[in-house]
């Protein structure tokens, strides 16, 4: 398995190496639920002003975030289906159908 | 005292574009190795040292067939763009210190002089030969990568700038007939020629239906090359619409417009260098906001702003490009699980994409909220809601998308090397500029201007912003956990380039075949009337023709005869 490749890991890569871990994933998933929570709970603690009256409502901003990202996945996924083309759609005028450049050691 | 009056009028015959081309010239001099490293290195840096010890003023003013010319005009927006500038020069150097090619390093020090130069410029004329310059230079970073395809991206990119400087040359021609003036000052937007001028800027800043330019060729760059392509022509498009047309309204929506609709392409788009360039377009139009916008404050962000993109946005093409250094491929279908072996790059990657998401601490936030502060105070509530929504929406695509995709996410298997000591240091150095200016803005507000005064860091930014990115990452979980965000896949996104690529290329097909019918039809027809004429003349005239008929003397008699009783007949009558 790739993940016990240990060759040349160093020790930012063993952190790294955390996130893949089992586990890993729901601590991460319960600190943001939580850090969702306090953030929306840090706007009880201060007076909120702003220019239009949407800023000064409680999460507006977590809202916002919510409605923004589920907006552009959806038509984001729809629009693909429209517009996606195979890479050598522009043939040879184009780098996106090339295999790898000179340029690199790999 | 004698000794400092001396040095400055010796630094002042330095102009600092000028140093750039000095050093790009001196380069294929230099055998290639550490001294021409170090060339290239010097160079920006001692154009920024000159820039910073000539102080503020206008240098160089010279006369030239009538014209007032001022090639260094040196004032605080100028200053700021010509200095950042310099600086991604520099950091450019570091990363391509492995470099041996000639021609990509004297395109990079004549690119990047040029557009100093272009910021330096206080007139329209002295501009446009920059502009020119930088459209030109340029495209020896495409070119180089040496392919058919990087051949044919080259000659679209730069009939695009080309294109871009004759409509800009030809609107300087004709402002200076209408106004007898060619400084580049703040224009109105009214007259053929402020439109000419304009749209040259906006063709260079990737306005909307302008943009795919862009899109087109910058993933198509070498991997240095396409580190520098994202510094220079589209900052100095900026500056220019700050320094031509602030307070226009019409940039307002499109800038709106710019910040919003790339976050559609950016997420299932499968070249992470062009999902790069989409967050390009969507910092570009805070930007044009900005410019748009025109107060005080505005500006001062769009500066700003324009200092921090090129910074972040230097260091996520500069961790990509490490990634396609070492695996030679840069798509999201072939990547993934690279932290392993290179985590460098992946923490300095990291970095730039919080940055680039404007996360509080994080250089992006700094900037950002001076332009959606202004957009609000200005009562522009829709554009205030584009700009929040791009906010979230970044941080699917460059904020997330790309270190994911690279670094987490599926393993590929791959296991390469990390980055090489110079582009991790170029690597790091940017990091670290992103992080000092993030945790203490007012030293980047204070190379702005000393009369910037502007707190980024009040609670209602601070909680607003975390609120908006952690509910927009909580949004990226769900979705990710539950399988339904969109499966990377090869592939390409048309864009608006399909209409001259493919649409454009059709009509013209059917055109000239349409063309070519019609004048097919009337050769025949003109050879066809022709014929019928000759055949005419033949029948009469021809050997077998009437007139040429052999006729007995009889019958001239008898003619004669008819002639002369026809002249009695009409004597008598």
């Amino acid at each position: 398995m790739a993940d016990k490749d240990t060759t040349g890991v160093t020790g930012l890569a063993k952190i790294w190496g955390w996130v893949e871990k089992p586990g890993s994933m729901t601590v991460l998933i319960t600190t943001l639920v939580i850090a969702c929570a306090v953030s929306v709970g840090w706007d009880f603690t201060y007076e909120k002003y702003g220019y239009f009256m949407e800023e000064t409502l409680i999460g507006a901003y977590a809202a916002f975030g919510l409605i923004a990202f589920l907006t552009v996945i959806v038509t984001a996924k729809g629009w693909r289906e429209l517009i996606g083309r195979a890479e050598d759609y522009y043939g040879e005028r184009s780098v996106d159908g090339e295999t790898v450049s000179d340029e690199t050691d790999a | 005292m004698e000794k400092l009056y001396r040095m400055k009028p010796m630094l002042e015959l330095l102009i600092p574009p000028f140093i750039f081309f000095i050093g790009a010239l001196l380069v294929p001099l230099i055998p290639t190795g550490i001294a021409r490293g170090v060339v290239t290195l010097l160079v920006p840096a001692v154009a920024a040292g000159v820039l910073w010890h000539v102080g503020l003023g206008n240098f160089f003013q010279v006369t030239f067939y009538g014209l007032e010319l001022e090639l260094m005009r040196v004032d605080e927006r100028s200053r700021i763009f010509a200095l950042v500038f310099c600086l991604a020069a520099f950091l450019a150097a570091i990363y391509a210190w492995h470099l041996k090619d000639t021609i990509q390093q004297v395109a990079t020090l004549f690119y990047a002089g040029s557009a100093v130069g272009a910021a330096l410029a206080g007139d329209l004329i002295t501009f446009f030969f920059y502009w020119e310059g930088t459209a030109i230079a340029s495209v020896f970073l495409i070119w180089a990568r040496g392919t058919e395809g990087a051949y044919w991206t080259g000659l679209r990119y730069l009939a695009v700038q080309i294109g871009s400087g004759v409509i800009l040359i030809a609107g300087v021609v004709l402002f200076y007939f209408e106004t007898g003036s060619i400084a580049f000052d703040t224009m109105t937007l009214g007259s053929i020629a402020t439109w000419m001028i304009f749209v040259a800027l906006g063709i260079k800043c990737a306005f909307p239906f302008f943009h795919s330019w862009l899109l087109d060729s910058y993933p198509a760059g070498t991997i240095t090359g396409t580190v520098i392509l994202s510094a220079f022509t589209t900052k100095l498009a900026i500056y220019a619409l700050a320094r031509g047309f602030a307070g226009t309204e019409l940039l307002i929506y499109i800038g709106a417009i710019m910040a919003v609709l790339p976050a559609f392409f950016a997420l299932v788009e499968n070249d992470l260098r062009r999902v790069l360039c989409h967050a390009v377009l969507v910092q570009l139009g805070f930007m044009v906001v900005g410019v748009g916008l025109g107060t005080e404050l505005a500006l001062y962000g769009v500066a700003g702003h324009a200092v921090v993109h090129i910074l972040y946005k230097s260091l996520l093409f500069m961790a990509i490009g490490a990634v396609m250094f070492r695996t030679g491929s840069a798509k999201a279908t072939d990547l993934g699980g690279l932290h392993r072996t290179m985590p460098w790059t992946t923490l300095f990657c990291v970095i730039g994409a919080i940055s680039s998401a404007a996360f509080p601490l994080f250089s992006g936030f700094v900037t950002k909220t001076m332009i959606l502060d202004e957009a609000a105070k200005a009562q522009y509530q829709l554009v205030w809601v584009a700009l929040v929504f791009a906010g979230a929406a970044v941080l699917a695509h460059s904020g997330l998308r790309v270190p994911l995709k690279a670094f987490f996410s599926k393993d590929s298997g791959k296991r390469p090397s990390e980055a090489p000591p110079h582009m991790l240091w170029a690597m790091g150095l940017t990091a670290g500029l992103c992080l000092v200016i993030g945790i203490f803005p007012n030293l980047l507000y204070a190379q702005i201007s000393p009369n910037l005064d502007y707190n980024a860091y009040t609670l209602g930014h601070i909680v607003g912003q975390v609120q908006l990115l952690l509910f927009a990452l909580l949004a990226y979980a769900l979705f990710a956990l539950t399988g339904l965000m969109p499966e990377e896949r090869k592939g390409i996104l048309l864009d608006f380039d399909w209409t001259y690529r493919k649409l454009g290329a059709f009509l013209l097909a059917k055109t000239s075949a349409l063309v070519s019918a019609v004048w097919g039809g009337v050769v025949d027809f003109l050879m066809r009337t022709y014929q019928n004429f000759v055949d005419g003349l033949m029948h009469t005239h021809g050997p077998e023709g009437r007139m040429a008929r052999e006729w007995p003397t009889g019958a001239m008699v008898l003619s004669i005869a008819l002639l002369l009783a026809l002249t009695l007949v009409v004597n008598f009558v």
